[in-house]
């Protein structure tokens, strides 16, 4: 075996090491916990009582993802409209700063929208001294909604914007551009759209933070009972097993679409400039579709700047919680950073094995895992004598791999099936050795996809709250502890503040991501060169023939 | 397709090695050049992360020394720091901190303290209220330590063991916005939840089955029985009450005259007070031979297997001691002393609370089966 | 239908693609064009479709401006009365060959379109390839659907990017022979790019030479 192998092998056995440990370890203590009182495996299934909570949960999380989704699809093709020529490109990546709001926690939503339907009814809106009713499933629903749009909005790019140029072009020439859309654009991008829901899904079924806010209570919030009433963590464990079964299907239809949806795309992209034009229908839905899009940016915003700005102690709550913004700023930076070489060999298996749904399965499921269990899970793994880590940075800086490393696994993937295979293949010619090839070719060539992926995995590792809590070495705290003890204490100009530090650091990486993912489109950053790129693609149609012939 | 993908790299690739058209193979060198230097820019910036992390790592650990203390502690950050501070400041010990959070429903720290049980991590509980305490007493996490400086401390408050020392204490109390609720209508006992002029969508309750909303349906089973206790929650969910978060919610909703009243702590209440609200504070059931309130007090216990005991035992003693009650009483995390501490709350609550006639042990023992069966009620 | 193209200007970034060509194809008329690689030939097809708007000077079909520069309004491709075979067969993959064939018969009842699309199967020699999948076909069979697709909806303006590139050279003459009756039997004109002259002497009609970007 060579010394590259050795290393993929490594680093695959690291991933699934780190991704399943937690839950491993915690799925052991719970099999020893039902041995010792084999009544407790009954509260693995839902009774009487928490059928309908299940039943709930999903329906609920079905609802907002399915209505981000569609709302992500509205947003982006109506801006497509928007373009003008050699701005187009730009546009394109402008449009990815956006996904840097999807680092906002959703409980920041939820406090700018209640205050701003507080302030409403002052206005007298609903009538003198009567308030808008801002509570229940509604309520919750539209505030979730809109946490995931950026989010959305970012998974409908993706999977819009690799619809192959020619296929859309080939359409636009016999039929008018809603029929492309719906005959041709649509079909094409639904694996992706799909595959976009099913992520959006499993990452509402498993919060409870929006949703207990407005008085519903769904599944994972019936872990938490779970735990506050036995204090037991293998008991909280069994509970969360029907949850985890229904995530579960879901990571199983997602691997089953995933070898579609991740296909290798044609180059191009749609990105030289489609201007479609629209029937007046679609029009009208997606122009409520962009304003919702703009509530979900301005309200936070304005909200939060409000809030901050009004605050007499907004200098001083900076000042005594910089020790927890640089030490939240060094576990994402360190989680991202570990997180990279085993999501990178994971991504290589994967694409070595692109149709085997087992495979995608395989490295799917752990986004499947509620995050307290996991962290619950790293102290059963590593409060040891052998492994003697809990107390230590290490821990949350574990726990932020265990959350993001299967994602950085599907977007390494993603980057790494955009890859020429002609430019691998001349690397393989030309290399002396396999080292030397993934050293001088590989991974150069998939340097936009570690910048992304890395920036993405910062800004989830950042908002991290579930596992790291519960592992975070003692005297030390992140910046989204510190931003939910200042939430209890009532201080919503302090958290306001360090929501603020959130945002920012989440939208330097989110321009980071975007760079990043603009050179991934083939877009380089200098002036000029994206509109040369183009060109390109149209030369490439004129050689082609040639070389052909 | 896949073969339409593949003679299309093919034909590309063709062409630039066989045609090399100069402007092409130009912007390609360009390219790569870029590539290259961007390699080496993400090596660098790679290893400067590294180190950062690595940094604070070592900073993590090289604080470890013999004259430190770990605490968890389920009380608000706000208060327990400038106590810990203060504690610090006096014995030059340094204490870690492990904050509860309120998104957990204040169970993340108990159910880490049980994960940890085998190698604690932890020398010293403190909890705002008792019920997990007897809990994690009762799970052998907690050692006996009696404390000197418990000794005025009355018996009922105090585990018989000593493996917890209550101290300090928070009520419930009826938090009225007085903008929304004229004065003869104004709550003035916990039945006041099924029996109010108010619209009962109007009046807030904290999650029975969390926090101290649940010790006090847990109270309320010891006082009253379970069957009466029960049947009363029931109601409370059948009149519909709104069921918030916490208690800092139902202060925030009453202050914002979202709510009309709701039943919240102390501490949350004085808190709404001094910040100006519009609010009132009643302590609930206070009539001669009434039922009385919840009062709650702090915990403190040590942790079996403490790896600092003696730091440990420095830092209970001062937590137990009649000027840190008096400093948390100043501070607005406890209102109450079990032992005639005096101290000015500065929220003006009535003088004097009647507390309810039964012992925390009584309490305790009745927070399983009422939080189960607040679950069955509230948790549809 | 008559297409009148004027000082014609095209640029990405600072690369010129077409630099003020000046072509006129009168109704009817066939008119190949020839020229290297990288003389603008398919940037050409694509102005004329549609997919590109021009910088400078303007595009008339039928005497209508249907392209000019911006604040001038385009007419989007499907309005122009053009059918085209782009140089890649881009089949949609998700369609079987005779829903490719039949997208752009809009007009016709859906009985109407797939004899239609049928017949152009046939033609191309591939009767009864209807019900196949893209992923289906030889690289050859893809361009003949594309082939097929173009000429199914007898659109007055045909225009064919190198139609018969990665066709087996045994079919050429057939499909050229098919093209051409198409074209009698419906009298369209036709703007035909290929590098090939002998292909171009095949097509028959006005041979126009492009080079860097303008008409020789």
């Amino acid at each position: 075996m060579t010394s590259a192998r050795i290393a993929k092998a490594g680093g695959l056995a690291a991933f699934f090491a780190l991704a399943y440990g937690p839950i491993v370890a915690l799925g052991w203590a719970a099999a020893r916990f039902v041995v010792r009182s084999p009544a407790a495996a009954a509260t693995m299934l839902p009774t009487m009582r928490t059928w309908p909570i299940l039943a709930r949960s999903v329906g609920f999380a079905a609802a907002v993802s399915a209505s981000a989704m569609v709302l992500g699809v509205l947003i982006v093709t109506g801006l497509w409209r928007l373009r003008r020529g050699a701005k187009a490109s730009r546009a394109s990546r402008a449009l990815w700063a956006v996904l840097a709001l999807a680092g906002v926690p959703p409980y920041v939503h939820a406090l700018a929208w209640t205050s701003t339907m507080t302030a409403v009814s002052a206005l007298g809106v609903a009538g003198a001294g009567r308030r808008i009713p801002f509570t229940g499933l509604y309520a919750a629903g539209w505030v979730s909604t809109l946490a995931l749009l950026p989010l959305a909005v970012a998974l409908a790019l993706v999977a819009l914007e690799h619809v192959p140029r020619t296929l859309r072009e080939a359409g636009q020439l016999e039929r008018p551009d809603g029929a492309v859309l719906r005959w041709i654009v649509l079909p094409l991008a639904a694996p992706t759209l799909l595959m976009g829901g099913a992520l959006l899904f499993l990452i509402t079924v498993l919060d409870y933070s929006v949703t207990s806010l407005y008085q519903v209570t769904l599944y994972a919030l019936e872990i938490f009972v779970a735990f506050s009433e036995k204090n037991e963590a293998a008991a909280a464990a069994l509970s969360a097993v029907p949850l985890m079964v229904v995530c579960a299907v879901v990571v199983a239809g997602m691997a089953r679409l995933m070898p579609r949806a991740m296909q290798a795309p044609e180059r191009g992209g749609m990105s030289p400039g489609w201007r479609p034009q629209w029937p007046a229908g679609l029009r009208r839905a997606q122009g409520i579709a962009l304003v919702v899009l703009a509530a979900a940016v301005i309200v936070p915003f304005v909200s939060l700047t409000r809030l901050a700005a009004v605050s007499p102690a907004a200098l001083e709550t900076l000042a005594k919680t910089t020790d927890e913004i640089v030490y939240s700023l060094a576990v994402a930076l360190s989680a991202c950073l570990v997180a990279l070489p085993p999501a990178l060999a994971a991504a290589l298996w994967l694409h070595d094995r692109p149709r085997s749904s087992v495979a995608w399965f395989a490295a799917c499921l752990p986004l499947a895992f509620p995050s307290s269990l996991i962290g619950i899970g790293l102290i059963t793994a590593f409060n040891t004598p052998v492994m003697p880590l809990h107390g230590t940075s290490a821990m949350p800086v574990l726990a932020g791999v265990a959350r993001v490393a299967p994602l950085l696994a599907l977007l390494l993937f993603a980057q790494r099936s955009r890859l020429d295979p002609a430019l691998l293949d001349a690397g393989r010619v030309f290399q002396t050795s396999p080292w030397h090839g993934a050293r001088r070719v590989l991974l150069p060539l998939m340097l936009p996809g570690f910048v992304a992926a890395a920036a993405v995995g910062f800004v989830l590792t950042l908002g991290e709250l579930g596992a790291t809590l519960i592992v975070a070495p003692p005297g030390r705290a992140t910046l989204t502890m510190r931003i939910y003890t200042y939430l209890h204490f009532g201080a919503s100009d302090s958290v306001a503040v360090l929501c603020l530090v959130l945002l920012l650091a989440a939208l330097a990486a989110g321009a980071v991501a975007a760079a990043a993912v603009g050179a991934m489109w083939g877009d380089k950053g200098d002036a000029g060169v994206a509109d040369v790129d183009g060109a390109g693609a149209v030369g490439d149609v004129d050689d082609a023939g040639q070389a052909g012939a | 397709m896949n073969e339409a993908v593949y003679i299309n790299g093919a034909a590309r690739t063709g062409d630039e090695t066989m045609h090399g058209s100069r402007p092409r193979t130009h912007l390609a060198a360009r390219r790569r050049a870029a590539a290259d230097g961007a390699a080496a820019r993400f090596v660098r910036l790679a290893a400067a992360a590294t180190l950062l992390g690595a940094a604070v790592a070592v900073a993590a650990c090289g604080t470890a020394s013999g004259r430190e203390v770990i605490v968890y502690t389920s009380v608000d950050q706000e208060f327990a720091e400038k106590a810990l501070d203060r504690f610090e400041a006096q014995t030059g010990i340094t204490v870690k901190a492990v904050y509860d959070v309120e998104a957990a429903k204040t169970t993340g720290l108990v159910n880490r303290l049980i994960a940890e049980k085998d190698r604690p991590l932890a020398d010293v509980w403190w909890s705002g209220e008792f019920a997990q305490t007897v809990d994690l007493a009762n799970k052998g996490i907690l050692a006996p330590y009696v404390s000197p400086a418990a000794a005025d401390i009355p018996a009922a408050d105090k585990d018989a063991g000593g493996l917890w020392t209550g101290f300090g204490g928070r009520a419930r109390v009826l938090i009225v916005n007085t903008d929304e609720v004229p004065v003869d209508q104004r709550p003035a006992s916990i039945r006041d939840l099924v029996d109010s002029t108010v619209p009962a969508d109007r009046i807030g309750l904290a999650h029975p089955v969390f926090g101290t909303a649940a010790t006090q349906s847990a109270a309320l089973y010891a006082a009253w029985g379970a069957a009466k206790a029960k049947t009363f929650y029931g109601d409370v969910a059948a009149h519909g009450v709104r069921i918030v978060d916490g208690n800092a919610v139902v202060r925030d909703l009453v202050a914002s005259g979202e709510l009309a009243w709701g039943v919240t702590d102390t501490d949350d209440g004085c808190g709404a007070v001094k910040k100006g609200a519009h609010v009132t504070l009643i302590f609930p059931d206070q009539a001669a031979g009434g039922l009385g309130t919840l009062v709650t007090p702090n915990t403190a216990g040590l942790i079996e297997g403490a790896t600092h005991d003696a730091q440990a035992k420095a830092l209970i003693d001062y937590l137990l001691s009649r000027d840190t009650e008096a400093a948390l009483i100043a501070d607005d995390w406890i209102q109450l002393s079990l032992r005639g501490v005096q101290g000015d709350s500065g929220c003006a609550l009535p003088a004097g609370v009647q507390g309810m006639d039964v012992d925390l042990a009584a309490i305790a023992a009745h927070i399983d089966e009422a939080k189960t069966d607040m679950g069955a009620i509230f948790v549809r | 239908m008559n297409l009148q193209i004027t000082d014609l200007t095209f640029a990405r970034g600072d690369r010129t693609i077409l630099d003020g060509l000046s072509l006129t194809v009168a109704s009817g008329e066939r008119c190949v064009i020839l020229g290297p690689s990288g003389s603008g030939k398919t940037t050409l097809l694509r102005l004329i479709a549609g997919l590109e708007r021009p910088a400078g000077g303007e595009i008339r079909l039928d005497g209508t401006v249907v392209s000019a520069p911006p604040p001038a309004r385009m007419t989007p491709p499907h309005a122009r009365g053009i059918a085209m075979a782009l140089q890649f067969p881009a089949l949609w993959p998700h369609m079987t060959v005779l829903d490719n064939v039949t997208f752009g018969l809009a007009a016709h009842d859906r009985r109407g379109a797939q004899a239609i699309g049928e017949a152009r199967l046939a033609d191309v020699g591939l009767a009864g390839y209807g019900g196949r999948y893209p992923h289906q076909l030889s690289g050859g069979e893809a361009k003949r659907v594309a082939l097929a697709r173009a000429l199914a909806p007898d659109r007055p303006l045909l225009l064919l990017d190198e139609p018969l590139v990665h066709v087996e050279p045994a079919l050429r003459d057939t499909l050229l022979a098919v093209i051409d009756a198409r074209l009698r039997a419906s009298g369209a004109t036709v703007v035909y790019v290929t590098h090939d002259a002998a292909e171009g002497d095949g097509v028959g009609g006005r041979q126009v030479w492009m080079k860097d970007g303008r008409v020789q």
